[in-house]
């Protein structure tokens, strides 16, 4: 697994979460796009929990890791909780939302 | 300049642990008949209605209209958006008496909060939440705000302590408002060695969630005192949440506010920027023009810990605690009554202006919403 960004067909915008209208130009259909992160901040919830925000080819996401890493340092990224080093961003629509094969115009 | 004017503010008093037969609709009957009062009005008078809440479901506007006797009504709204639905159904609400939809309006906004129901609320927020945070595990956004918090701390020098200052500050205000559930004064140094809720957010950063409602009526200009709506305006996704939350929305609706009052911060005797977290309001102060090429930090501990610029004269929902969407009116409900002089032992001397923000509904990261209300009492 990993995570996949949401890249707009037309223009390349990037997107997490999944978006249904490009805001950059206004296409609506996305490919999917594996990418690493370079993790900008992190904080520990009272649950123990390591949360951090990082940057996935220019998109700020959210995600889980299992202890902190300087601001700077550049992780793997996966959709689902397992590897050890690696950023988790829950994302359990992967597979479907966006997937253009299924079809994501309304015409 | 709007035909609006605010002429009754009422709360519903904010408290942890409601009793057996306090719900939701009961909290906003209340406040908004607390207003109604506050402005001379009768009941029947309302014909016009609005309702910001997360608990009242499966009841909308028209059924608590029904439930609580108001009717006939000429206008109705039902505003989802948290901490921006005071500001926005103010907004919608001068509009409307500006063409003549209605005379009266009551706006009403708060919740029932247990734990369970906070729990439910914060987890399905919305859908990126749902499936995208609260599987991080993460209950709620206080690690968000912990991370914004440390990014405006990198960019701007701020320190816990200029936060503390801040918090302080509106404890003391706190003091004086019967209603607010943080009370007892605190030094700089009990809210710097508060337990940590996610660095660099203490305790003292985050809001206590209670039970509570407020309420105001929109009114027709006339004979009723009143307070003048010089302008509202709102912004709503500015950015795409990809620029770090550091600038919020207020920063393109505060310059439209100002120009359209005809006022300026330069102006204002006091003010309410909606205070989820300290970071906000310090992010507001200068999206709405308060701060100088001295900076935040001076503006802080000069202006704001001195009281010389009132800011959040309740405590704010730091102290006096969030009430769902009630903290969206809360400052509305507080410049009201400071500018008709109906704010017992916290009275501003001489206050005629205030400014009251709006601010909410985080998408992913942060709020999307913000908003500016500029308010004058009459000569």
């Amino acid at each position: 697994m990993s995570l996949t960004l949401r890249r707009c067909t037309d223009c390349g915008a990037a997107y997490f979460p999944a978006r249904l209208v490009c805001r950059a130009c206004g296409g609506d259909r996305f490919v999917h796009a594996v990418e690493e992160a370079v993790v900008e901040e992190t904080t520990e919830l009272t649950t123990g929990v390591v949360v951090a925000s990082a940057r996935v080819d220019g998109v700020l996401v959210v995600g889980a890791l299992t202890s902190p890493v300087p601001a700077g340092t550049t992780v793997p990224v996966d959709a689902v909780h397992g590897r050890a080093d690696a950023l988790v961003v829950p994302d359990a629509g992967t597979a479907s939302d966006t997937d253009p094969e299924e079809g994501a115009g309304h015409d | 300049m709007s035909a609006a004017r605010i002429v009754g503010a009422g709360e519903a008093a904010y408290t942890r642990h409601p009793g057996p037969g306090v719900t939701t609709s009961t909290l906003l009957v209340d406040a908004g008949r607390q207003a109604v009062a506050d402005a001379g009005l009768r009941w029947s008078d309302i014909d016009g209605f609005g309702v910001a809440s997360f608990t009242l479901r499966p009841d909308h506007a028209v059924d608590l209209a029904w439930r609580a006797g108001l009717g006939p009504l000429r206008w109705m709204q039902d505003d989802p958006n948290g901490g921006a639905s005071g500001i926005e159904l103010l907004a919608h609400a001068a509009d409307a008496i500006a063409a003549g939809r209605a005379r009266n309006i009551l706006l009403v906004a708060g919740d029932r909060l247990d734990p369970a129901d906070f729990t439910a609320l914060v987890d399905e927020y919305n859908s990126a939440t749902r499936d995208h945070l609260t599987p991080l595990p993460m209950s709620g956004p206080n690690g968000l705000f912990a991370m914004l918090t440390a990014r405006q701390m990198a960019a701007t020098g701020l320190t816990r302590a200029d936060y503390g200052r801040l918090v302080v500050s509106q404890r003391e205000w706190a003091e004086s408002n019967p209603g607010a559930v943080y009370r007892k004064p605190m030094s700089l140094d009990e809210y710097l060695a508060a337990p940590i809720v996610a660095e660099p957010l203490g305790r003292f950063d985050c809001v206590p969630p209670v039970s509570g409602a407020d309420a105001v009526v929109v009114s027709v200009d006339g004979d009723r005192p009143g307070v003048r709506v010089r302008a509202v305006e709102l912004a709503i996704g500015t950015d795409d949440q990809d620029a770090g939350g550091l600038v919020t929305p207020l920063a393109a609706a505060a310059p439209v506010a100002w120009e359209r009052s005809g006022l300026g911060p330069e102006d204002v005797d006091l003010v309410s920027l909606y205070d989820d977290y300290p970071a906000i309001v310090a992010a507001q102060l200068v999206d709405a023009g308060f701060t100088t090429d001295d900076g935040l930090a001076a503006l802080i501990a000069d202006r704001i810990a001195t009281h010389e610029l009132p800011l959040n004269t309740t405590g704010g929902q730091l102290s006096a605690g969030q009430a769902g969407p009630a903290g969206s009116m809360h400052g509305l409900v507080e410049a009201t009554r400071q500018l008709l002089g109906r704010a017992p032992g916290r009275s501003i001397e001489g206050a005629r202006v205030a400014a009251v923000s709006g601010y909410g509904m985080v998408l992913y990261r942060y709020g999307a919403i913000g908003g500016l209300a500029v308010l004058e009492a009459d000569a």
